[in-house]
């Protein structure tokens, strides 16, 4: 069960990414994070209010400081920049640069929450960097 | 439709690189509030309303210009939004049923999976070249492995 809802996630993922780049064609990536939000947005409040309505009435302010900082850092900065490049670049040239985010991840919670550096951290850190600066060299020398 | 242009390939680089990096920094805070404030899908839900409304606020000329697309149009931007919370509620509950170690590496395989889709969907737009792939396993293999190191520690 979890691997088949990994492979829906995995596939989602995909299939989301390759729908906005037939959207970059006719949309501005801001339209295009503006509606995809909203729409999203719709749907989870569907889904909050039948199954999670008593954790919703006890959200606190801090939550919702948190909410509007996630949003920022989520909708204005990661997905607008994604949609971005995907608009500039397309997407064979910038989904692997996308897939570097748990490097980004990993980096974050070493240097903020203080993680341990293990030998499979630091080895796959440089087959990612490896990898990313290759499709960054293929990118442009095209 | 864009003109893929050098300048603006090496500019789309550069925001899939900072986007990954803010993705990265994302998941980080978003660890945080779930495990100090509330249910994933009520953050969910709460944050892609406020991100929609910040978007439109602040990028409302564009907004109002793009009203005025064509039906399909709307509805990719939207499907994509759809897409975008299926996979992420997938995985929430993927992780209730399978370990980190099991779930991670299959997610660590998307870019593989969304070049190849790519290939076949946007042959006529892009094309898919041997170092692009080589570096694109690279980083799933360097994904899978940090991935495991965390699950470890």
């Amino acid at each position: 069960m979890g691997i088949a809802l990994a492979l829906i996630a995995a596939l989602c993922f995909s299939t989301g990414t390759i729908t906005v780049r037939f959207a970059t064609q006719h949309l501005r990536p801001t339209s295009i994070v503006a509606v995809s939000s909203l729409w999203g947005s719709a749907v989870a409040f569907v889904v909050a209010f039948i199954f999670f309505r008593d954790e919703i009435w006890a959200l606190t302010g801090v939550a919702f400081a948190w909410f509007t900082v996630v949003a920022f850092v989520n909708f204005l900065m990661a997905r607008l920049l994604s949609y971005t490049s995907i608009y500039l670049a397309g997407v064979v040239r910038t989904t692997p640069v996308h897939g570097s985010q748990p490097l980004w991840g990993s980096m974050f919670a070493v240097v903020l929450l203080g993680e341990e550096i293990t030998p499979m951290l630091i080895a796959g850190t440089l087959a990612v960097t490896l990898g990313v600066m290759l499709v960054l060299w293929d990118g442009v020398r095209r | 439709m864009i003109k893929q242009r050098e300048p603006m390939i090496v500019l789309g680089m550069l925001a899939a690189m900072a986007s990954a990096a803010s993705y990265g920094l994302l998941l980080t805070m978003v660890r945080h509030v779930v495990t100090t404030q509330t249910h994933p899908i009520v953050m969910i839900a709460f944050s892609s309303l406020f991100g929609s409304i910040m978007t439109t606020v602040i990028f409302h000329r564009h907004v109002m210009q793009d009203r005025k697309a064509t039906k399909r149009a709307i509805l990719l931007a939207g499907a994509s939004g759809l897409f975008s919370l299926a996979a992420t509620s997938s995985l929430y509950i993927a992780l209730q049923f399978a370990e980190v170690v099991v779930v991670a590496p299959l997610m660590g395989a998307t870019p593989l999976l969304t070049v190849f889709i790519a290939h076949f969907t946007l042959r006529k737009v892009e094309r898919l070249t041997f170092p692009t792939l080589m570096g694109t396993l690279l980083v799933v293999a360097g994904v899978a492995l940090i991935t495991i190191s965390q699950a470890a520690s």
